[in-house]
């Protein structure tokens, strides 16, 4: 399983980073904002991307409006807070398979991704 | 929390709220002088908002609640001004730059290991007041009422089974779904004008993939199938015949039919089981050109009803509409047995790429630096040991030549250890830079002028002693520059200069040092007030005064308590501070010179070594001490002839070259002066060499000062690590440090800024 994790904050990324190995997936690139995930979709062809919303260079729904159109294939999970819970319907629209909103524990996050890549998995 | 009280990730938070509050500071200062509403104001906007963010975010998983909450809230004000709900006012501004204030406490606090401060209740109220206007459309969220037994629709209904997470977004999806539904009938309506076609078909692809994602994503399955199908077919619709087109377009008009039902059935909580299977398959088929296998399929006499049910989607009789749920449930349910664990076992095939940066705990760094110069310091002895092996040869050929060898090694890879450890403290200037443009902002604000601050090079990177050194000289030079160098915009505007004065802080390498010059284009400093105020403060006297150069004037500047302000202000001007900016240059072993052009310029140029800890000094003997003089002030060493050596006004001077350049008697001055050690006097020159014939000058160069050393012997060349000395063991004398040498004995490095001074030397003068 490979995850890609998006975030322009090192700290966030960080701290998922650690939920992630915690959860047992230990195959995961980082990417610092849209831009940079784009250019590294390609070579590491991530099963799950794990996307921040508000992100400098390109925010996350553009990063999923491109990658889809690049005919990304990967799961989206867009990590938001309560306040873009409102957008995330345009998100949704633009190719993101799920959210979790943050702060999150590690037990949901586990099971948001485990959530998302059954739905992948049975269509 | 699982996070709460994990050291690193807090460590981390402040490293990055650090240079986030950096970011802010720039920012803000920048918002501040663009147009409101252009381009710029955007992204300055957005940049600052997503920096807030970031805080608030990384607070809230650390469970730090004061900051969150306070976060939250100048992210909340950020976000009425990124939406136009809020003017960029000064009030305002004066409100967000104190919020960042507030946070750098909080973070403060946080790193002293204490409780961060709670934000001052009024800095929450100017926060809440920007441009606050109801927070409604929050609270538009009319949670579904579930459970009604209703079933709005013909064909088999389900309760809507949805994670928590995508229920709560159900009342958005609606309105979406709503909305979505009737762009897909307009869609539906223009596909159907010749004209319109392949336009409206390219939005009906567009339309019908996001609504296949939605359905995707609340687990509408029938949806998903269907709108996928569509969206394919709308991608084809160019080659499709007149007799299939009528065909495809009611299927169209039954999956909108569908999509109408199911919105009525959203708001009940339900969902509409219907197996849509064969409708996705024939609007493929006949998207691709494809007729219809079965002729009683185009049996429907344009009604969607009947094609539905013909189609199998609807019953063929209406009465079952409302059918029990528990007898369609098998349908719905996700695949349990999809495990992930397997996809688990395959991690780790393909390792993350390396990042290209990582952060490394300063004390780390010291500790290593710190080895490193013991390690130079053996390495050192090393080659002295192996040169005394080698008076040995006789004894042991072999054995000599091999230890010098290890000992060249060493010395190799000792230097490119050093140079690697050293680089990994370097930092860029824009460390300290980027605070500025918001001293400047403030010192503009309070002092009514108008002050543009342009900031050239700083990407420079100096190890990380010289940055901590660096910074508070700077902000005294730069507040005395705002505060004593710019005049008030009526002044300049009658002096024909423009209104807004401009600081200009730059730095560049310069070999080994770094250059950082701090130039504004104010009313420059007058020799004579400086002069004056010297002389009044005992500082010089009128006659030495006379012979001074400019530059030798303004260094009264940095002496203690020195101030030529009028009156005492309550930003600079109480003759503290500039006596900090020579302590801490002096303290980098670097120079500081000041020139003016009376109301025009003034310039400061600090020239500084990229690092203070390990430097190259050459090893002098005077009488029977060595001393250190740091290699990057000497400019060459040369032995004069006496024919060379005269006297100016009673001082020795000796003529190199086309000039004239003062002379200083370092044992004559050692041995006068006050913190001459004690023992040296009429002690026998022991165990060294006795001076013969004519003694060296090394001659040094400090700013614009030259100065000749007069030294008995010179003993070569070595690096050296530089161990600080407490005051009172030098008495303050010229000395900047001391230092083992290789043979291990002590010897104290020289300060030539210091010695400069206090010989009093002059500028060299051209000789005729």
């Amino acid at each position: 399983m490979k995850i890609m994790l998006v975030d322009d904050s090192k700290t966030m990324r960080n701290i998922q980073k650690s939920v992630l190995t915690q959860l047992g997936y230990n195959d995961v690139l980082e990417a610092t904002d849209g831009l940079d995930a784009l250019s590294k979709v390609g070579a590491y062809e991530p099963d799950l991307i794990l996307l921040d919303w508000n992100m400098p260079n390109m925010d996350g729904l553009t990063f999923v409006k491109q990658y889809r159109a690049r005919g990304g294939k990967a799961a989206i999970v867009m990590v938001t807070t309560e306040a873009e819970k409102s957008r995330v319907v345009e998100a949704i629209k633009a190719g993101v398979n799920n959210y979790v909103v943050k702060p999150f524990t590690p037990e949901v996050l586990g099971s948001r991704i485990t959530e998302t890549l059954q739905r992948m998995t049975a269509a | 929390m699982a996070f709460t009280g994990d050291g690193e990730l807090l460590q981390d938070f402040l490293t990055e709220t650090a240079e986030l509050i950096e970011q802010l500071d720039g920012d803000l200062v920048r918002l501040e002088r663009v147009t409101p509403g252009s381009e710029e104001a955007t992204q300055l906007l957005n940049s600052i908002f997503r920096a807030l963010h970031t805080v608030k975010g990384a607070a809230g998983f650390l469970g730090l609640t004061t900051v969150t909450t306070f976060a939250h809230a100048a992210e909340d004000a950020l976000n009425r001004l990124r939406h136009g709900e809020a003017q960029v006012t000064s009030v305002v501004m004066d409100a967000l730059l104190r919020s960042v204030d507030v946070l750098r406490s909080m973070t403060g606090a946080l790193a002293a290991g204490e409780e961060p401060p709670l934000c001052p209740a009024d800095l929450l109220e100017a926060l809440h007041a920007v441009g606050t206007k109801t927070d409604a459309s929050l609270q538009s969220n009319k949670t579904t009422v579930a459970t009604s037994d209703e079933a709005a629709s013909c064909g088999t209904t389900h309760p809507l089974e949805l994670p928590e997470q995508k229920r709560e977004l159900l009342s958005f999806m609606i309105d979406d779904w709503r909305s979505s539904t009737e762009q897909f009938d307009a869609c539906l309506r223009q596909l159907e004008d010749q004209a319109q076609r392949s336009q409206a078909a390219e939005q009906l692809a567009q339309l019908s993939e996001s609504l296949a994602r939605t359905a995707d994503f609340f687990e509408l399955d029938a949806f998903t199938t269907l709108l996928s199908a569509v969206h394919d077919a709308a991608t084809r619709l160019g080659g499709v015949g007149d007799h299939s087109f009528a065909e495809l377009l009611i299927r169209l008009r039954a999956v909108h039919w569908l999509m109408n039902e199911q919105t009525t059935l959203l708001e009940h909580n339900r969902v509409g089981l219907w197996p849509v299977q064969g409708l996705a398959q024939h609007i493929a088929d006949l998207a691709a050109g494809q007729p219809l296998n079965d002729e009683k399929l185009a049996d429907h006499r344009n009604d969607v009803r009947t094609l539905l049910t013909l189609e199998g989607v609807l019953p063929s009789d209406n009465a079952s509409a409302g059918a029990s749920d528990s007898t369609s449930e098998p349908a719905q349910t996700t695949n349990d047995n999809t495990n992930v664990s397997d996809a688990r076992s395959t991690a780790g095939r393909h390792s993350a790429a390396p990042e290209a940066t990582i952060r490394v705990e300063v004390g780390r760094l010291e500790a290593l630096m710190n080895l490193v110069g013991q390690l130079v310091l053996t390495k050192n002895r090393m080659l002295a040991l192996s040169r005394r092996l080698r008076e040995l040869e006789a004894v042991a050929p072999d054995l000599s030549e091999e230890v010098a060898a290890s000992a060249g090694d060493l010395d190799r890879l000792t230097s490119e250890l050093q140079v690697g450890v050293m680089r990994t403290r370097m930092q860029p200037l824009s460390k300290l830079f980027d605070r500025y443009p918001r001293v400047i902002r403030d010192m503009a604000r309070i002092t009514g002028k108008q002050i543009n601050l342009e900031i050239i090079g700083k990407e420079t990177e100096v190890d990380k002693s010289v940055l901590e050194l660096l910074g508070d000289p700077l902000i005294h030079i730069l507040r005395n520059s705002a505060d004593h160098g710019i005049e008030p915009p009526e002044v300049r505007r009658a002096a024909g200069k423009p209104e807004a004065g401009c600081i200009r802080l730059s730095a560049e390498h310069q070999g080994s040092h770094v250059l950082v010059q701090i130039i504004d284009d104010g009313r420059g400093i007058s020799r004579e007030l400086v002069g004056r105020k010297a002389v009044e403060r005992g500082l010089t006297t009128e006659e030495k005064l006379a012979t001074m150069s400019d530059s030798e004037v303004f260094q009264f500047i940095f002496a203690a308590g020195f101030s030529t302000a009028e009156k005492v202000s309550d930003l600079s001007g109480r003759g503290v501070g500039m006596d900090v900016v020579r302590t801490n240059v002096t303290k980098m072993n670097g120079v500081i010179n000041v020139s003016s052009v009376p109301g025009k310029s003034t310039r400061i140029d600090i020239m500084i070594p990229l690092t203070v800890a390990i430097m190259p000094a050459m090893v002098v003997q005077v009488k029977d001490e060595l001393y250190c003089v740091p290699l990057q002030s000497i400019v060459e060493i040369v032995r004069p002839e006496t024919t060379q050596l005269h006297s100016i006004k009673g001082r020795p001077v000796m003529r190199l070259r086309d000039s004239v350049l003062p002379l200083v008697d370092l044992d004559d001055l050692l041995r006068r002066s006050p913190y001459a050690l004690p023992s040296r006097e009429g002690q026998a020159v022991a165990g060294t060499i006795a001076p013969t014939g004519r003694r060296c000058a090394v001659v040094v160069c400090v700013g614009e000062q030259r100065a000749g050393l007069l030294v008995d012997r010179l003993i070569g060349q070595q690096e050296i690590v530089v161990k600080p000395l407490d005051d009172q063991s030098t008495h303050g004398g010229p000395f900047s440090g001391a230092t083992i040498r290789e043979d291990g004995q002590v010897s104290l490095i020289l300060d030539v800024v210091e010695l400069l001074r206090q010989a009093g030397s002059t500028v060299e003068r051209k000789a005729a």
